[in-house]
């Protein structure tokens, strides 16, 4: 009787110790990717879009990420035009640093994203060129990325840096 | 036989100890190592301090000793109570439209969550002329429109608008205020029902003034704005006075350039301007 009870409380205990009780990951305040179940990357192995994002902003001044209904208030860009998208502009308002990284549902959607990408820049650049040469400056190099079906916008001063990590995370 | 059953029962009473150090490390072990992780916590924001707790349209009739005085240099004391459940909702059929000055409001309220639901038309360089001439539309999702068409595609039901930082030295006070009247007639031509409201020009930081983009001037400016309103039965909202300094110019601490763009800080006293308005339902 003893042992059957020794044996079941250590049954209990085992039982416990294994219940797993850790709740869903958060989303992080910075992503603002549809769920990553939908997708599937075809990026360099041990990278995901997430974490091309995380490299190029780590280059980057303070960034607001843009949740769906900001993404296409501000951007135009369609949360069902993008299997993920990692988009942001910067906390300070008087810089132009912005990113886009989307990976795009279709053909159709990569040149929406282009065409979206073009007017976004041009808009940037008629803003700046009064009220910062500087800033301007930082619009007229901006980088444009599209890779498969995979699309960015790059404005920064590091532009250059940003593309060249874009390239490398995502295989051709 | 005595020995004996001493001997059983001290086995027993080991036995027992056994058992329940046995039981104890399992159970401890269970409780280690059982995966119960808390939610992460939203990150909550706090306002900045706020030196004017006067009402908006209520104080129009001095609102001339308003803009011509100093205001106190605002204190940590005068920070507001977190939004009022009618604040918090009363932003979503709201637009802002404005320049650089709001581009900063625009942030912030994205990155704090306030001002929820509200649209920003807003532009670097933007002015009234702007307006009028069509020379520079506003963009909405990713199309340029004219504020009119802005306006209606978006639904806003009342529009908060600051101009003038991109007017005065081009078209002067008057100018600008008639700039004004041709910009909301076109507004209301195509959005009939929709309510305006005028929100003051901020001031600039004492000793970076330029032409007419000096503190005087733009409190005449406010001062004809406010005239305007009360003319036209628009809201109306001071927002300048709350960011001044003891100078008559913006504060350096709600200032993010030494010049006229405004700080964190600097936002939060405008939103917590806003929220007041919204609490007291002007519109």
């Amino acid at each position: 009787m003893t042992k059957r009870l020794i044996a079941l409380l250590m049954g209990l205990s085992l039982v416990f110790s294994l219940s797993a009780c850790g709740g869903d990951k958060n989303e992080d305040d910075t992503t603002n990717s549809p769920s990553s179940e939908e997708t599937t990357l075809s990026i360099s192995e041990g990278s995901g879009l997430k974490d091309i994002y995380d490299k190029c902003t780590e280059k980057m001044p303070e960034m607001i990420a843009l949740d769906a209904d900001m993404m296409l208030n501000y951007c135009g860009i369609k949360a069902e035009d993008c299997a993920e998208f990692y988009v942001s502009i910067c906390a300070d308002s008087l810089r132009t640093d912005e990113i886009w990284l989307i990976k795009a549902k279709d053909a159709t959607a990569l040149k929406t994203l282009s065409d979206l990408a073009t007017a976004r820049l041009k808009a940037k650049g008629d803003e700046s060129i009064t009220y910062s040469p500087e800033q301007y400056e930082v619009v007229q190099k901006a980088k444009v990325v599209t890779k498969g079906d995979y699309f960015a916008l790059l404005v920064s001063p590091d532009a250059a840096a940003l593309e060249a990590i874009v390239n490398e995370g995502i295989a051709d | 036989m005595i020995v004996k059953n001493y001997q059983k029962n001290g086995d027993k009473v080991v036995k027992k100890k056994i058992i329940c150090t046995l039981t104890a490390v399992c159970l401890l072990v269970s409780l280690t190592f059982t995966g119960c992780k808390d939610s992460e916590n939203t990150e909550n924001t706090t306002l900045s301090p706020v030196a004017d707790q006067t009402q908006s349209n209520e104080s129009l009739s001095s609102a001339e000793e308003t803009t011509t005085t100093s205001a106190e240099v605002p204190s940590e004391e005068n920070i507001p109570a977190n939004a009022s459940s009618a604040a918090e909702t009363y932003f979503r059929d709201a637009a802002f439209i404005g320049d650089s000055v709001s581009m900063a409001l625009r942030n912030r309220s994205t990155s704090t969550g306030k001002l929820s639901g509200a649209t920003f038309f807003v532009r670097g360089s933007y002015g009234s002329g702007h307006a009028v001439n069509d020379t520079m539309l506003l963009t909405y999702q990713g199309m340029e429109m004219t504020p009119e068409d802005a306006i209606k595609a978006s639904g806003a039901k009342k529009i908060f608008i600051m101009l003038g930082m991109n007017d005065l030295n081009i078209y002067g006070l008057e100018g600008t205020v008639e700039n004004w009247d041709n910009m909301i007639k076109r507004i209301k031509e195509k959005n009939p029902d929709v309510k305006i409201c005028i929100q003051t020009m901020s001031p600039i930081v004492t000793g970076s003034e330029a032409g007419k983009l000096n503190n005087p001037d733009i409190d005449k400016y406010n001062v004809m704005l406010r005239d305007f309103a009360l003319k036209n039965d628009f809201a109306y909202i001071d927002v300048a006075t709350p960011l001044k300094d003891a100078t008559n110019g913006l504060e350096k601490s709600y200032c993010s350039d030494n010049y006229v763009h405004l700080s964190d800080m600097g936002c939060d006293v405008w939103i917590a301007k806003l929220e007041q308005f919204a609490e007291n339902q002007y519109l």
